[in-house]
């Protein structure tokens, strides 16, 4: 039934008066209705409930993480003096396949500035890695000089080298530390987790420029390491450095050392051997001069052990410092072995057997006492076992079991033959003498309040000693070249043959311990010389100068009062001593 | 009625544009900040850096061996002899 129209005009076309199924038009509607429905739908998941997706694209566009770099903690000496730093350098690395676009006169030009070889560059770009170190360690002001070039695939990266401005005086002590700033020896070993600092990160929004605009959030806060204050003195140190140097190159010696302790508190003020070590040159990082001898290397101690035995001896109250010790003239059997006293006498004081160090003297002494006594006594002086300074490598040094010590052993090891023992060891135990029978644990790192001491004998037989160790050093006495002017000295000589494949050879260990002022004593200064080659060999002759010198320098360095008379006539008495010794100084 | 709601509208509409810009400005300025506040951190930091450069330089110049050196070689010191040294007592 359609209605025909009059005219047709555009806008009334007879299509449009075309009735259409209802049908038709409620399909397209439901259909765009469902489009916009399922597009709702979609925005609405996206943004409501699993939008982490979307998040992280778009926090990728303005959001960084930043590293923020810790520095490891300083190392100073007692007295605040900066003996290991830190500082910021950079290392330049390199992405090879960017890389090897540069233009040859870039390379060249690159090559100059890391003072390499340009050939050498280019093969490593073409080595076909992802990533090469071209150098590392540089100034900061060369990093700079190698950005402004601009060239591709260049990087640097943030790192920490570690400068030692005491170089070799302080080198044993310290240690160093590796490429990536952690400790390989010394102290920067034994205090790694104290000093290591923690680099940190943050999350920050970085506008088009690159500038940081806004902290997100701290991600892991960086923590700087700690400083170490040592229980060195830098003065001291230098001191007992020069000194023994210039000994062990006198005596044409294969090395030695210096360990000077506070007796108030048991501080290890400084500690050197030689030959040392540059550690700020990563080139020298090897070999036996990274040993610390003091703490690793033990030796047959000798004649520095005997004041022990006289302590022993007059702690049981047997002995007397003015007992006669007979002495045999010199030679004494023991079962099929005889040993010998250097220069003979019938008999001897116990002062003297000290003050002449007499073998047989001390030998006849210790037989008076059991093996396990004995033993014992000299375990609690701390001999045969570290001291537990966590310091790396420490020797125990050996002390076998009173079972089997037969008398011939028990007579050699009073006199240090027999026993090994380390430096520091020794140094320690001599602390027994300077506090009036007390031994305190030593420490490394400054001591606020010193610790409890433990009581290995009386005060009485402590002083009693020290008054025979002072024979030593005066006329008639071993050392009289370990005299200090100013100062009373008590002290005891070491000089003992080297063992090598179980023999004794003809090389020796020269040894001076001792300490001052005697009055009341104020350091511990213990010296070994190896294998002095020149024309002697005796402690009192090759260690004794190294002692006297340290100890005058350190004594002056600490303000310590004199305790001897300072009169002039004195050193008039003393010229051909005193002179000689003066003239060697180093300081 | 219609005229006060109309302005009342108007009034908010506004109101609404003008804390919206001060919000955006505000945002802007806390950035400016910030960034202020990053470059003078660094510039904290590269003090630190300095200052442990001169501390090093300073312990470098002070070093025990370098003291000795110049004062034996350049300026003729030498330890005292015995004879040279007084001591003052503190006598109560």
């Amino acid at each position: 039934m359609i209605r025909v129209p009059k005219a047709v005009t555009f806008n009334h076309t007879p299509l449009l008066e075309l009735g259409l199924p209802q049908w038709r038009s409620r399909l397209v509607l439901l259909v765009l209705l469902v489009g916009m429905g399922s597009l709702v739908g979609r925005s609405l998941y996206l943004q409501g409930v699993h939008n982490d997706f979307l998040q992280a694209k778009g926090e990728s566009r303005y959001a960084r993480v930043l590293e923020v770099p810790a520095t490891r903690g300083r190392i100073t000496d007692r007295n605040g003096n900066l003996l290991a730093v830190s500082t910021p350098v950079y290392s330049i690395w390199a992405i090879p396949s960017d890389a090897s676009q540069i233009a040859p006169g870039q390379l060249r030009q690159l090559a100059q500035l890391l003072e390499m070889d340009a050939a050498d560059l280019g093969a490593r770009f073409a080595a076909g890695r992802d990533f090469v170190f071209l150098k590392r360690q540089v100034s900061p002001e060369l990093a700079d000089k190698v950005a402004a070039l601009g060239l591709p695939g260049i990087h640097r990266q943030n790192e920490f080298r570690r400068f030692y401005p005491s170089g070799e005086v302080m080198a044993h002590i310290l240690g160093f530390t590796s490429v990536e700033d952690r400790g390989q020896e010394g102290i920067e070993l034994t205090y790694e987790r104290m000093l290591a600092g923690q680099a940190g990160s943050r999350r920050v929004v970085k506008d088009r420029r690159g500038r940081v605009v806004e902290d997100v959030e701290s991600i892991r806060q960086p923590r700087d390491g700690a400083d170490v204050a040592l229980a060195m003195d830098a003065r001291i140190q230098y001191l007992a450095y020069a000194a023994l140097r210039e000994a062990v190159h006198r005596h044409n010696a294969k090395a030695g050392s210096v360990v000077v302790l506070d007796v108030q508190t048991g501080e290890v003020l400084a500690l050197v051997n030689a030959p040392t070590f540059n550690p700020n040159n990563r080139a020298h990082l090897t070999g036996a001069q990274l040993r610390n001898r003091v703490f690793t290397d033990t030796f047959e101690p000798g004649s520095v052990m005997k004041p022990f035995i006289a302590a022993m001896a007059l702690e049981s109250g047997r002995f007397q410092a003015t007992t006669p010790v007979d002495t045999h003239s010199g030679h004494l059997t023991i079962g099929n072995r005889t040993i010998h006293d250097s220069h003979p006498y019938r008999s001897l004081t116990v002062a003297e057997v000290i003050q002449k160090s007499s073998n047989i003297g001390t030998a006849r002494m210790a037989l008076e006492f059991t093996p396990e006594y004995m033993r014992d006594f000299y375990a609690r002086l701390g001999f045969g076992s570290p001291l537990q300074l966590g310091f790396p490598g420490e020797a125990s040094g050996t002390l076998r079991p009173a079972q089997d010590w037969r008398p011939i052993e028990q007579a050699t090891m009073s006199y240090g033959h027999g026993v090994s023992v380390t430096l520091i060891q020794i140094a320690r135990a001599y602390l027994a003498f300077a506090r009036d029978g007390e031994l305190l644990p030593l420490s490394l790192t400054r001591v606020e309040t010193p610790p409890q001491g433990a009581r290995v004998f009386s005060p009485r037989v402590a002083r009693e000693v020290r008054q025979m160790m002072e024979m030593v050093v005066n006329p008639g006495g071993t050392a009289a070249r370990a005299k200090v002017t100013g100062y009373r000295v008590a002290g005891k000589t070491g000089t003992a043959n080297k063992i090598e494949n179980g023999r004794y050879v003809n090389r020796y260990m020269s040894s001076f311990v001792g300490l001052a002022p005697a009055s009341n004593p104020r350091l511990v200064v213990a010296v070994t010389i190896d294998e002095p080659s020149a024309d002697q060999h005796f402690g009192g002759a090759v260690a004794a100068p190294v002692f006297a010198q340290v100890l005058e320098g350190a004594l002056r360095a600490l303000g310590v009062a004199p305790d001897a008379p300072l009169a002039p006539l004195q050193f008039t008495a003393l010229a051909p001593a005193g002179s000689a010794r003066a003239s060697q100084e180093g300081m | 009625m219609i005229r006060f709601d109309a302005f009342l509208v108007a009034l908010l509409i506004v109101l609404a544009a003008a804390s919206a810009l001060g919000v955006i400005s505000a945002q802007h300025e806390a950035r400016k900040l910030h960034d202020a506040f990053e470059h003078e951190q660094g510039r904290a930091q590269s003090l630190g850096v300095e200052w442990g450069r001169l501390q090093l330089e300073q312990s470098s110049l002070s070093d025990h061996r370098r003291v000795e050196k110049i004062a034996r070689e350049k300026l003729h010191m030498a330890p005292p002899q015995p004879g040279q040294v007084v001591v003052l007592e503190d006598r109560p």
